[in-house]
């Protein structure tokens, strides 16, 4: 149907998702988008996104109090330190695009960080998932599911908003976001080699 | 739409090659079409893929760019 409607380029996924051995995104479409119109501004998602990589922060900070393991709680420590970065990344974003930007202080004071970057409620899912902690398999697992499920809300927020600068600044989140599940996967390998 | 292209053939893209694809292009510069029933789509997608059930699938064709490559399934 594509091809005979102009698309250039049409792929067909062989054997279609069961042969799929990435992560995958699960839940609704409208998961997590009640935070999102579809007319917000640049600001607006900026902030939006600060939010949710902060809510990922304080999860995986969190988490790393829970974990018995040293090895474990070293790297949720890692993970809630390499948000910090994403974060930073989203400042300076937020710095390239306001006229009249607030300092950081002020910008922060206004962040809603309730969500995390999935759309869940961090304090939640750090109850719901204390046993993920035990190895640092199962935290890694658990780490790419959440960076998964954030990618796919970012791309669902593209979707919805209709101007362009705001879609390029979603988009590059969802790269961001890539290369975090991309980085986790190669941890993930360099654990079970041990 | 001609008759031909219902006979035309689509390229099949194996799970390691799509792997490659989508790390190695920037996010907005293809199409990921999940064609399948919503609670399909609820169960498991590929991150980021667009959600298009193939009963809707002409009706919403226009809400695709098709400059963008587009991998379905």
């Amino acid at each position: 149907m594509l091809t005979g409607r102009g698309f250039k380029q049409v792929y067909n996924l062989a054997g279609g998702i069961a042969a799929w051995q990435g992560h995958a995104a699960t839940g609704p479409g409208e998961m997590g988008m009640l935070l999102l119109k579809g007319d917000e501004t640049p600001q607006d998602v900026i902030a939006l996104s600060y939010g949710l990589e902060e809510g990922l922060r304080k999860f995986y900070a969190g988490a790393a109090t829970l974990a018995i393991d040293p090895a474990v709680a070293q790297l949720l420590a890692k993970l809630a330190e390499i948000e910090i970065r994403h974060k930073q990344r989203l400042f300076e974003l937020y710095l390239a695009v306001e006229t009249t930007p607030l300092d950081k202080q002020a910008f922060e004071a206004a962040i809603d960080s309730e969500m995390t970057e999935g759309g869940f409620n961090s304090d939640k899912l750090l109850e719901q998932n204390q046993p993920s902690f035990k190895s640092a398999a199962g935290v890694l697992d658990f780490a790419m599911m959440l960076e998964a499920q954030a990618m796919d809300l970012y791309m669902r927020y593209a979707d919805k908003c209709e101007d362009q600068k705001v879609k390029a600044i979603l988009f590059k989140m969802a790269d961001e976001e890539k290369a975090h599940l991309k980085s986790l996967g190669d941890l993930q390998e360099k654990y079970a080699k041990r | 739409m001609r008759l031909r292209n219902l006979f035309t053939p689509v390229t099949d893209m194996n799970t390691q090659q799509l792997q490659t694809f989508i790390d190695s292009n920037d996010e907005g510069s293809f199409t990921l079409l999940d064609v399948r029933q919503p609670s399909e789509y609820e169960t498991a997608r590929i991150p980021g893929s667009k959600l298009m059930p193939l009963p809707s699938l002409d009706d919403r064709l226009k809400e695709l760019d098709p400059q963008k490559p587009v991998i379905a399934y």
